[in-house]
């Protein structure tokens, strides 16, 4: 890709705009441990910040990695130059639906299919192998799963693209 | 062995009692999870808590990074604290050669104080040498050390080595003593000499590269003639290849060591030490930063110093062309000071347009000849030291197209090209530098210059002041900036210059379209090919040795690295000395260092060129290669192959002469002659044979043999 015109100098102002990220060196600590990063698309916390460095408007738009974070602040807390990659990605999903307003992000589209944005609750045989209690989650309870959508449907993004959700 | 760029964010414990670790491989942008024996933390150095103690004690506040800050070009002087020096790792991150050198030049600095009160030095003591007796059968004392009762020592028997050597021929006496290197070791060697009137001595003791001095001068005290004193390392001899050796095992392995040290001893010559007159003159050869520093040095304590410069002028390279340095320092204002000092100090005398194109002689009486380039003539000085301070300069390359376009230079001349308004970085828009263009490689420089990095952040940097719109891009294998320069990256990046990371296999490319620099390269987070029209292209080259180091080499009879910088005699303990006593090393002559580093050698050099200089003559051990004149036939083999230039075949007494005051004792003449004509004294066949008939006398049983 052409970085001269393929790519906005000052994109980081947009979206991360506090200068921390300048600090980053792709160490890759943040990724080592995350918990997001065994999914598929993996969630690579250093490469957004790349994306968001050298000015990658197209891709990061595209990007829906940023939805898998589940805010759990490893990266934060050992990120050696403080870039505070959590804060990141939040700035990251507003800019996207600044961007973008018929934005759903999948992780709404999650919640409601099952409750949560993550898979909770869908280890059960591992869990039973390894001798630990079943979790009691909404996703195994399908009449407050049901509560719960009925619930969501009654906030205006959901029942604005009830289209999305139903079916 | 496997490199991966990536940080962990932790070790886990595993049941097992194995090492769980996640980590991406950047080159595969795969996760791995791995089990591990042995996780070995690389945890860089930290000033100690005494530091506090003692800025408190001196009156001399620590900095914001624990440390007492030295002077702005002096790493061992404190400002405004004359008398009070730094040296070692309170004067920053430091390693073994650097605080080796710190502690000489810290040591140079207090003598030179301490002249200026008018205080005298601390003259040695004499101690008179005992007669040789080499003419009397061998009667060997043996000492042994147990070294305080040293963990090293802990599993040897003592007792046992003991009754085995005292069953050798030619053994008068074997003496145990607790600490050899303290006063009862005095005391003992003392009677020990005085029970058994032994006219050779062996003693058996720890880091004797430490001791030999101290020990040798007790045994001159208790009536050994030095040159019949050995000293060696027993714990270090004992434990070869033994790893956890019973305590029957390592006494007898040491005792067999023993036993060839004994055989040595006793076939050992006599060697005359006679004192030679020292001439006090001094030969600085560079005229850079270095060569002025130390010439400076000596020439305030009253030392008479030739300064020879090649150019035409006094500066080096960076005192012609690096106005500043990242980390504030002035090169060119700091030259020109030194200059005026140099010109005006009347015992200092200057040679420009001058090469040294040979030399001979050893410490105190060296003879140089001098050739000045411009006028053609030759004229010939005596010293007794020689400083070698020829400095380097900015390597050369033809890689990313250098040569065919405007657009690309190196980071000297784009300093150059900001210095004096040529390049107007209001005017840049993409800026890209490719650090170790032509380093670091099989072919070209295979070294890191270790100053690049810090100037392309430099110049990186001024850019970014005078125009923040621009996009600087710093192209990079490892980002080398150690120590307390760590900051200036960190700034670096913190200003929005973007570092981008390749690989020797897949270097960016740099083509030129319609005469603007196009650069190809991989970006090695995203794993995406990219490219970017750039404005210039800046190319860190890194540092070049000067080519006249192997004709400077050839003149000396010193040794060059195979980069073709000189070779110190040893790199940590020794770091500016040649295995050639009289003649030391400062500056870039030795390696690519930071302006400060270069002024520590330069102190350091001068000081210990001081040493010398000092003293009104010099006492040299003679070992020193020999001709056996009725075996040898004239061919003159020795003659050639001598290194130092000491052998010469005189016409007039149709024999090979040997000047003892150039020989070093290599013995390559003893290896070259066909008639044992030849021979290093203390080196001679019969006591070598001797020592291998020892050792294979006393072989061990053939299943104990590794």
């Amino acid at each position: 890709m052409d970085l001269q015109e393929g790519s906005i100098k000052d994109l980081w102002k947009d979206i991360y705009p506090t200068g921390n990220l300048h600090y980053c060196f792709n160490c890759s600590t943040c990724i080592s441990g995350c918990p997001a990063s065994h999914g598929d698309p993996p969630l690579l916390v250093r490469n957004l910040a790349r994306k968001v460095i050298l000015g990658l408007e197209e891709e990061l738009l595209e990007d829906n990695t940023p939805w898998a974070c589940v805010s759990c602040s490893r990266c934060e807390e050992m990120c050696p130059m403080n870039v505070m990659p959590f804060e990141m990605i939040l700035s990251i999903r507003q800019w996207q639906c600044r961007n973008d307003e018929t934005l759903i992000p999948p992780a709404i589209v999650e919640i409601y299919k099952r409750g949560y944005t993550q898979a909770v609750g869908v280890n059960t045989e591992l869990r039973e192998s390894l001798g630990l209690p079943q979790l009691n989650t909404i996703t195994n309870n399908p009449e407050q799963l049901e509560l719960f959508r009925e619930m969501l449907m009654k906030t205006q993004i959901v029942s604005d693209n009830d289209y999305m959700f139903k079916g | 062995m496997n490199l991966i760029r990536c940080r962990v964010q932790g070790v886990m414990l595993k049941p097992d009692g194995n090492l769980l670790m996640r980590y991406l491989d950047p080159d595969t942008n795969e996760f791995f999870v791995k089990d591990y024996d042995l996780v070995v933390m690389s945890t860089g150095q930290a000033p100690i808590e005494t530091h506090k103690h003692w800025a408190e004690v001196l009156h001399a506040p620590l900095d914001e990074r624990g440390l007492i800050a030295g002077d702005r070009y002096s790493k061992v002087r404190i400002a405004g604290k004359p008398g009070l020096f730094l040296c070692g790792s309170l004067m920053g991150l430091t390693d073994v050669s650097e605080a080796v050198t710190s502690g000489i030049a810290a040591a140079g600095e207090a003598a030179k104080f301490l002249a200026a009160l008018g205080v005298d030095g601390i003259k040695e003591e004499e101690i008179a040498e005992p007669a040789a007796r080499s003419r009397e059968l061998p009667l060997v004392s043996v000492a042994l050390c147990k070294c305080g009762e040293k963990p090293g020592a802990a599993g040897l028997d003592y007792e046992l080595l003991s009754a085995a050597l005292q069953r050798q021929p030619g053994v008068g006496a074997v003496q145990v003593i607790d600490s050899l290197c303290k006063a009862e070791g005095e005391t003992a060697l003392v009677d020990l000499f005085g029970r058994t009137k032994g006219n050779r001595l062996l003693i058996g003791a720890c880091q004797p590269f430490r001791y030999r001095r101290q020990l040798k001068n007790e045994a001159r005290k208790a009536g050994f003639n030095s040159s019949m004193v050995e000293i060696f390392d027993l714990f270090g001899i004992a434990r070869r290849g033994l790893a956890e050796p019973s305590t029957a095992d390592w006494t007898l392995q040491a005792a067999r060591d023993v036993k060839a040290e004994l055989e040595n001893l006793k076939f050992k010559p006599p060697l005359e030490v006679s004192p030679l007159p020292i001439n006090r003159t001094a030969l600085v050869i560079g005229g850079g930063m270095a060569g002025m520093h130390a010439a400076l040095s000596l020439a305030d304590r009253g030392v008479p110093v030739h300064l020879v410069e090649k150019e035409a002028h006094l500066g080096g390279y960076l005192g012609a062309r690096v106005e500043h340095t990242v980390d504030g320092l002035a090169p060119m204002a700091m030259a020109t000071d030194l200059k005026l000092k140099v010109w005006e100090n009347k015992n200092i005398t200057v040679h420009l347009n001058c090469e040294v194109e040979k030399s001979s002689g050893a410490l105190g009486s060296f003879e140089s000849k001098l050739r000045f380039t411009d006028s053609g003539e030759n004229t010939y000085l005596h010293h007794g030291v020689a400083i070698i301070a020829t400095g380097a300069h900015e390597g050369a390359t033809g890689e990313y197209g250098y040569g065919t376009s405007e657009a690309v230079l190196t980071q000297g001349e784009l300093k150059k090209g900001l210095a004096n308004g040529e390049i107007d970085a209001g005017e840049l828009e993409n800026v890209v530098m490719i650090q170790c263009a032509g380093s670091r490689q099989p072919e070209g420089r295979r070294y890191c210059s270790r100053i690049c990095c810090l100037g392309a952040i430099d110049n990186a940097l001024k850019i970014k002041e005078k125009n923040p719109e621009a996009r600087v891009f710093i192209f990079y294998r490892d980002v080398m900036t150690y120590g307390f320069c760590e900051q200036y990256y960190t700034k670096a990046r913190s200003a929005g210059i973007i570092f981008m990371n390749y690989s020797l296999d897949d270097k960016p490319q740099v083509e030129l379209a319609e005469g603007k620099p196009v650069v190809r390269f991989t970006d090695p987070v995203l794993n995406e090919e990219m490219e970017l029209p750039a404005d210039l292209v800046v190319l860190s080259t890194g540092v070049d040795p000067e080519e006249s180091n192997r004709k400077l080499a050839g003149a000396f009879g010193v040794s060059l690295t195979d980069d073709g910088f000189f070779a110190e005699v040893d790199g940590k303990w020794r770091p500016i000395e040649f295995p050639k006593v009289g003649l030391y090393l400062a500056g870039t002559a030795h390696s690519t260092m930071p302006l400060r580093s270069v002024v520590l050698q330069a102190d350091a050099a001068a000081q210990k060129a001081y040493t010398y200089l000092s003293g009104r003559e010099v006492h040299t051990a003679a070992v020193t290669s020999m001709v056996k004149d009725a075996l040898c036939v004239r061919c003159q083999r020795c003659v050639n192959i001598c290194p130092y230039g000491a052998r010469a075949y005189n016409e007039a007494d149709k024999r090979i002469e040997v000047d003892a005051a150039a020989c070093q004792a290599c013995g390559m003449c003893a290896v070259e002659c066909q008639n044992n004509a030849a021979e290093v004294r203390g080196w001679s066949d019969k006591q070598l044979l001797a020592v291998i008939d020892a050792r294979l006398m006393s072989r061990p049983p053939a299943s104990t043999v590794r």
